[in-house]
């Protein structure tokens, strides 16, 4: 069954004169129970990409579509009951950092307008799922990372959502620690029949948990697939060098006209 | 010199200034605070951007806040016989206190609200919450340390303004100072009233950090 479809989506930013195109002719679908991963180097759109299928970012032109309803065609009302129902994870964890970890997780809920009682007895339950039960009066000051993400899982998944968006959700953390939100996860995808889309540079973190990828290369989609039929770079160093190598291009071409400047000039 | 009836003036003094600075400063606030949100939502990079409404703000609070106080005193004159019936005494100078107080509330305002993370604000929004959740539910709570610090140095600038309100009969303390100090030349009498303002100001700037601190859990 389809959850999300992304149809000729485009997104442009204009600043003042220049126009830069970071979405370009985006098609894309993602099933439900998939754990989707879209893999690009910084700068290829993927942040972009993420915000356009919660409309945190305004498509261009184009078409998203999640459970049958068009983002698009949505009024603010709307859009933010849709929101409710495709909860998102950050790389900076974006806590509240003057509430406790509980009040935390019943924040979205009390957007909603949910008793006090029943939504403390939700959060403490999502609590103990994430494995924080000792956590519940802490601040996100006196959390490491990763349990601070942990907190923002159970935060994320207090309103039920049906589609969970990871915006480079393990980028900030060490590699044991990722490999564990990675699990729970994958764990909340299987228990909950949560839809997972992932923005990643990482390439271990789509091996790890994805059924599908796409790889995105300067606000195009070069590939997507099932992840066994992705041809993925085998090096792991290859986003790196990928990266460096565009920006040795940069280096160079700036430093050329300036040489050519200063030597005309 | 120093006997009962000195002594009372004193503490009277002590009570005026006390009710004026506070008085003014919430009243600041009430005017203050929805205009501070107000600009920082209508800012072009707020919550909803209108560019109108944004420089109609912001010229307005420059505009009061380049009068000096003063003469700002004096114009306001009319306005506060208006209000409060007379143009001198405490209840007096707490009108042209206020509106002097409360461009310089909004602005203090404005840069606490913008302080606040802007990826709480997206992870909010993210969640379906309205602005008006946004700014009641995020901004106002993750900047109430900034926001309670600068409520001290709001309270301990209209402070000192309630006192500069002596030199046109303003009650309180200041008043004291002026009256007896200066044009009677009793040194004694404006040195106590001096020292009085000095300790006031000290228990409000103490209170209001660790007000602030205590609230505060970001470290």
């Amino acid at each position: 069954m389809r959850e999300i479809e992304i149809k000729s989506l485009c997104k442009s930013f204009v600043d003042k004169d220049t126009k830069v195109d970071a979405l370009r002719d985006i098609n894309l679908t993602v099933d439900k129970g998939d754990i989707f991963g879209i893999i690009g180097m910084s700068g290829a759109g993927k942040s972009t990409l993420i915000r356009c299928l919660n409309y945190l970012e305004k498509p261009t032109s184009g078409q998203v579509i999640v459970e049958g309803k068009e983002l698009g065609q949505l009024n603010e009302k709307e859009l933010r009951e849709k929101r409710q129902d495709i909860a998102m994870i950050f790389q900076h964890f974006n806590l509240l950092q003057q509430k406790n970890v509980i009040d935390n997780i019943i924040f979205p809920l009390s957007l909603q307008g949910v008793k006090k009682k029943d939504a403390r007895a939700k959060a403490f339950e999502l609590l103990s799922k994430v494995g924080l039960e000792d956590k519940a009066n802490s601040y996100p000051s006196q959390l490491s990372g990763g349990q601070q993400q942990r907190v923002a899982i159970a935060r994320a998944l207090a309103a039920d959502p049906k589609i969970l968006l990871c915006d480079e959700a393990t980028s900030a953390l060490d590699p044991q620690t990722t490999a564990s939100i990675l699990s729970l996860l994958k764990e909340i995808n299987q228990e909950y029949g949560i839809t997972i889309v992932l923005i990643t540079h990482q390439m271990s973190v789509v091996k790890a948990i994805c059924n599908k990828v796409a790889v995105l290369e300067e606000g195009q989609l070069v590939e997507s697939g099932r992840l066994e039929e992705v041809n993925l770079p085998e090096d792991k160093f290859f986003w790196l060098n990928k990266e460096n190598e565009l920006k040795n291009k940069e280096f160079a071409k700036n430093n050329y006209s300036k040489e050519v400047r200063n030597y005309v000039g | 010199m120093w006997d009962s009836t000195t002594i009372n003036m004193i503490l009277e003094g002590i009570v005026g200034t006390v009710y004026m600075s506070i008085v003014s400063t919430f009243f600041g606030y009430v005017l203050g605070l929805p205009m501070g949100v107000l600009l920082t939502i209508s800012d072009k990079d707020g919550l909803r951007p209108n560019r109108a409404l944004y420089k109609v703000l912001d010229a307005t609070s420059n505009v009061v806040r380049s009068i000096p106080f003063v003469i700002l005193l004096i114009l306001l004159i009319p306005f506060t016989r208006l209000v409060v019936g007379k143009s001198y005494g405490t209840s007096a100078t707490i009108v042209p206190l206020v509106i002097c107080a409360a461009p310089y509330i909004a602005r203090m305002v404005e840069s606490s609200l913008k302080e606040v993370d802007d990826g709480v604000i997206e992870a909010a929004k993210a969640m379906g919450a309205s602005n008006i959740q946004i700014v009641f539910k995020v901004l106002l709570v993750e900047a109430r340390t900034s926001l309670i610090t600068n409520a001290t140095i709001a309270l301990g600038t209209v402070l000192g303004y309630s006192a500069m309100a002596g030199t046109v009969g303003g009650g309180g303390l200041g008043d004291i100072a002026v009256r007896y100090g200066y044009y009677r030349y009793q040194l004694d009498i404006m040195i106590v009233t001096v020292i009085l303002l000095i300790v006031l100001f000290q228990i409000f700037q103490n209170t209001g950090m660790f007000i602030a601190r205590k609230l505060n859990h970001k470290i």
